[in-house]
């Protein structure tokens, strides 16, 4: 059950798995720990995470098309079909105890004998001046939530990824005029998306270009662009990348690379024994909500081998 | 084999209502307002709470007030805008106010409200309760969208937080897209956001840990 609620969940028993996340590797993990007879928790801070904020998923082997939103009501359907008990919060620290771990939320604390992170990543922001100040009035990192507030008006996508591509593509569906602005000499979309972005006469690709700042009276007026041009805006959508949630991870002495990405093996382990990771936050070259699910699925098998291994009863 | 192209959105909303709805194990009743000067979304308001209804096992119980006349319970539960759904709790004070349509992103934190109005836990309870003394009388209003990723996490914890206040807190979940005056009167162009005591303004994926740092009176 999708829940905040307190049924199926009890802070006295141990888990045999706590699942951190609420993305598709997250769910994929507990549908998979819960076929395996694992007495299963998810604990996310958001349902859905990164994907459910694209508008367009058409890479999911077995559906054509849907939205993010729509994959993750599909994914939440499957996890309330085995009665998977999920609450909204985020774990700040864990701790080992003998056999288990604890895990410690500002509201509850948890132990279980496993715990898989999939946390996913977050949307990273260009720290530029402007960017902070406008927020919610002007500057957005989510072209779905925010998109219908900009019908007929101009805004800008900053960035060259297939992500930055989809957004300016839904964009164009309500506003005016969509500008791409990259840095790069060529967007890095999927050939079909950027042949979309092509085709499309609202969508206009401005190479070579950096934003500086954001500038504004009470909402984004403008932009300034690297050769000081200053460029009038409605709007400013950020997607220039995401950054790991990694932090509780190397909190705890999990061995993270350069990217702040938890390093796994082919089994979703990490160094410490009984945590497992999966998804955005872990060190595969190519994340997509496919790959992530895969991992995921990995992390819930070596889970249910870890406990079974440790001859921990369950 | 068939293959699964995109689903017609209001078979699956339909599909999710029933899906929560009977889940409630005990009686529940909820006042809604409508109005023939908005004619559109009460019809839409009455549409939906009917597969509510239907589906609740007789449990769900819906009293509809018109909002043009019944001006005492209107002063009463300071109706400004229709459709609007009140959750009262015991001592008939309102907890939590729906001017949106529960489906989409809302139909789970909707349903779930219903479930902790009538005495399931909790999971915020503890937290809310030890710090209640230090909470100030507070309404919280979330400005949202069907279409927001974010907004089902937002709803669910503002709701929980009223339902655990013992009336210190009110939230108010207000589609946008269906009172757009109400947007641009806080110059809203993201969601979620919260409006705090028409005071503050919270955007974004906020958590339950800040939204409560948010509520506490620092002083006391």
């Amino acid at each position: 059950m999708f829940n905040i609620d307190m049924e199926g969940i009890d802070p006295e028993k141990t888990y045999d798995l706590i699942v951190l996340g609420g993305g598709p590797t997250a769910i994929a993990c507990a549908i998979y720990a819960a076929r395996f007879a694992l007495d299963v928790l998810v604990i996310g801070k958001i349902f859905g995470g990164l994907i459910a904020t694209t508008h367009l998923v058409e890479n999911y082997p077995g559906i054509t098309s849907t939205s993010g939103q729509g994959l993750m009501e599909m994914f939440k359907e499957h996890m309330n079909s085995l009665s998977i008990p999920y609450i909204t919060d985020e774990i700040r620290s864990i701790e080992q105890a003998s056999d288990h771990f604890v895990l410690h939320s500002f509201f509850q604390k948890f132990k279980a004998k496993s715990v898989v992170i999939a946390t996913g990543s977050e949307r990273k922001k260009l720290g530029i001046p402007g960017e902070e100040e406008y927020a919610g009035r002007g500057v957005s990192y989510c072209a779905t939530c925010d998109g219908p507030f900009y019908k007929d008006k101009t805004v800008c996508v900053i960035g060259g990824s297939d992500s930055a591509a989809k957004e300016a593509l839904f964009l164009s569906q309500n506003v005016k005029k969509v500008y791409i602005i990259y840095r790069g000499e060529e967007i890095r979309a999927e050939p079909i998306n950027k042949k979309r972005v092509e085709d499309n006469h609202k969508i206009e690709i401005i190479y070579r270009t950096n934003i500086v700042e954001i500038k504004g009276e009470n909402t984004v007026k403008s932009v300034i662009f690297d050769n000081d041009t200053e460029f009038e805006v409605d709007g400013v959508f950020i997607e220039v990348g995401s950054i790991p949630n990694s932090d509780l991870a190397k909190h705890i002495g999990i061995k993270t690379n350069e990217k702040d990405e938890i390093i796994i093996n082919r089994k979703s382990e990490t160094n410490l024994p009984g945590i497992f990771a999966a998804g955005d936050v872990a060190d595969a070259p190519f994340k997509q909500a496919i790959t992530g699910v895969a991992e995921g699925v990995i992390a819930a098998y070596s889970a249910f081998d870890y406990i079974k291994e440790m001859n921990i009863e369950y | 084999m068939e293959v699964v192209k995109k689903l017609p959105i209001s078979y699956i909303y339909t599909r999710m209502i029933r899906e929560e709805i009977k889940k409630l194990t005990k009686p529940v009743t909820l006042k809604i307002f409508t109005s023939s000067k908005n004619p559109q979304e009460s019809v839409k308001m009455m549409k939906v709470m009917d597969i509510y209804q239907e589906a609740s096992n007789e449990l769900l119980k819906i009293e509809e007030y018109e909002l043009e006349t019944n001006s005492d319970l209107v002063k009463k539960y300071e109706i400004q805008q229709a459709p609007t759904i009140l959750m009262t709790n015991a001592r008939d004070q309102v907890i939590i106010r729906y001017l949106a349509v529960p489906t989409a992103a809302k139909i789970q934190p909707f349903v779930q409200a219903l479930m902790v109005l009538t005495g399931t836990p909790n999971y915020y309870e503890k937290v809310i309760k030890e710090n209640l003394k230090k909470i100030k009388p507070t309404v919280i209003k979330v400005l949202i969208t069907d279409y927001c990723a974010y907004c089902s996490t937002v709803i669910s914890i503002c709701s929980q937080f009223a339902l655990a206040s013992e009336g210190k807190l009110q939230t108010s979940i207000i589609d946008i897209m269906a009172y757009p005056d109400i947007s641009e009167h806080y110059n809203a162009t993201t969601v979620p956001t919260l409006i705090v005591n028409e005071d503050k303004k919270l955007i974004g994926d906020i958590t339950a840990e800040e939204l409560l740092n948010e509520l506490i009176d620092k002083t006391l």
